[in-house]
């Protein structure tokens, strides 16, 4: 008996912590920024730019061909613009959700029904982050020597995304007050 | 001996006042609905209120020992499990229904979270079902009663992380609501539990329990709920046109599809 209302009150006290976390989202900020998003200031392709070279082999080939050179030294260099790439993708994770958070906003106010949308909308995120864990997959796996990341045609993408923030950011946000 | 029934003289005591503060702030809280016209907002609610205040009345000059109050006690259980449901799912239409967008999706919603709720209710009801009482009927009621309650529970939980992650605009009252109602079924849930595991033992100290987190919730709505907190902050933007809508998704699209490319090669 006792064990089960111990367990009984480990649950409950687990849902009671979930509920904890959902509130303070549901007044934090972010979520107010999620309402009416602005576009974020510090948005900027060329900050994408050296993605693609990040594994670029030219680079790897000048390095051997230079005095000095060590696989050792090779390894290092490797591993730190992995941990670039890592920071890349957290950057590019943040400005797709911020897209994806314009895209939710249009579907929310949209004048009829749009199951279609919110369909898409679901699928996108799935498909992102899928992506996004694989490529860090693949990224675990260069560590290991097997295989790379080629990353050609994400800053087209990209490209296309901040066309669009922009745009978005063009169109006013009045803030007027709805009474029901 | 003596200390053992003086304590409980004091609990039977302690559970009477509780009944009629309780009562008392199923007034207050009727009338303040009634006066702030807040009745108009959400009458499941304001009739879910009256009907707590009629009860409490009718039951109040019974112990809760006695057999007519427990005549009193098991319909009128019946009907409050209508109106906690009621309540619940006014809440959500109300937040939901100014969203033509989003209409079908929020149909999915409620209905897969309520579906996903009654299942993992009905299948945690395990440890209630086991033990046997010397009122099967008492028992079954309570066994229900905890199957409600924690399938709305849950229901509010995945409803509120919808809610998290679709920017649904929400006035300061449906916060309210939603977080009290959250406490009170979460409580409701722990309360039927105990008492369906540990036996008709327990009963007096749950009680006690149960009223004081009444009384608190009825405060939190007391104090929390006004005409003004029914306000919600919007932002007016123009109706973005089809091929706006169009780029943005085939924008995702490219930047999923780059993704995937770096991902396979």
């Amino acid at each position: 008996m006792s064990t089960w209302i111990a367990a009984g009150a480990v649950i409950a006290l687990l849902i009671a912590v979930a509920f904890v976390f959902l509130f303070r989202k549901l007044a934090s900020p972010g979520r107010r920024a999620d309402l009416n998003p602005d576009r974020p200031s510090d948005f900027s392709l060329e900050k994408y730019r050296p993605m693609e070279r990040l594994f670029s082999q030219q680079d790897y080939e000048f390095l051997s061909s230079q005095p000095g050179f060590s696989p050792k030294l090779v390894r290092r260099l490797r591993a730190e613009r992995r941990r670039i790439f890592r920071r890349y993708l957290q950057c590019l994770s943040r400005d797709f959700d911020r897209l994806y958070a314009a895209t939710k906003l249009l579907l929310l106010h949209a004048p009829e029904d749009r199951p279609d949308l919110a369909l898409t909308l679901l699928r996108q995120r799935m498909t992102f982050r899928y992506a996004l864990a694989t490529v860090h997959l693949r990224l675990a796996l260069q560590t290991l020597g097997l295989g790379t990341v080629d990353v050609r045609g994400l800053v087209g993408a990209v490209e296309a995304l901040r066309d669009q923030l922009r745009a978005l950011s063009a169109q006013p946000a009045a803030l007027p007050v709805y009474e029901r | 001996m003596l200390g053992l029934s003086l304590s409980a003289a004091n609990i039977i005591e302690a559970q009477g006042l509780l009944r009629l503060v309780s009562s008392a702030c199923f007034a207050a809280l009727a009338v303040k609905l009634w006066r702030q016209d807040l009745r108009k907002g959400y009458p499941f609610f304001f009739w879910y209120v009256t009907f707590r205040l009629l009860r409490a009345i009718v039951l109040l000059p019974f112990p809760t020992n006695r057999t007519i109050y427990g005549y009193l006690f098991i319909p009128t259980e019946l009907v409050l499990w209508v109106f906690y449901v009621l309540v619940v799912l006014e809440l959500y239409r109300l937040v939901l229904r100014d969203f033509k967008g989003i209409a079908t999706l929020g149909r999915w919603v409620v209905l897969g979270a309520l579906s996903l709720s009654v299942l993992l209710s009905l299948l945690s009801l395990a440890p209630d079902l086991s033990s046997r009482q010397a009122y099967p009927i008492l028992q079954a009621v309570f066994v229900m009663g905890r199957a409600i309650c924690s399938s709305l529970a849950i229901f509010l939980l995945l409803i509120t992380a919808f809610l998290v992650f679709y920017p649904v605009p929400l006035s300061r009252n449906v916060i309210v609501h939603t977080v009290v109602y959250a406490v009170y079924f979460l409580s409701l849930t722990m309360t039927y539990f105990v008492r369906n595991v540990a036996g008709p033992d327990v009963v007096l100290p749950l009680n006690i329990v149960l009223q004081a987190v009444t009384v608190l919730t009825l405060l939190a709505w007391i104090v929390l709920l006004s005409p003004a907190g029914e306000q919600v902050v919007i932002s007016v933007r123009p109706r973005w046109a089809p091929e706006e809508e169009q780029r943005l998704v085939r924008n995702l699209d490219s930047i999923n599809a780059a993704l995937l490319r770096a991902a396979r090669k």
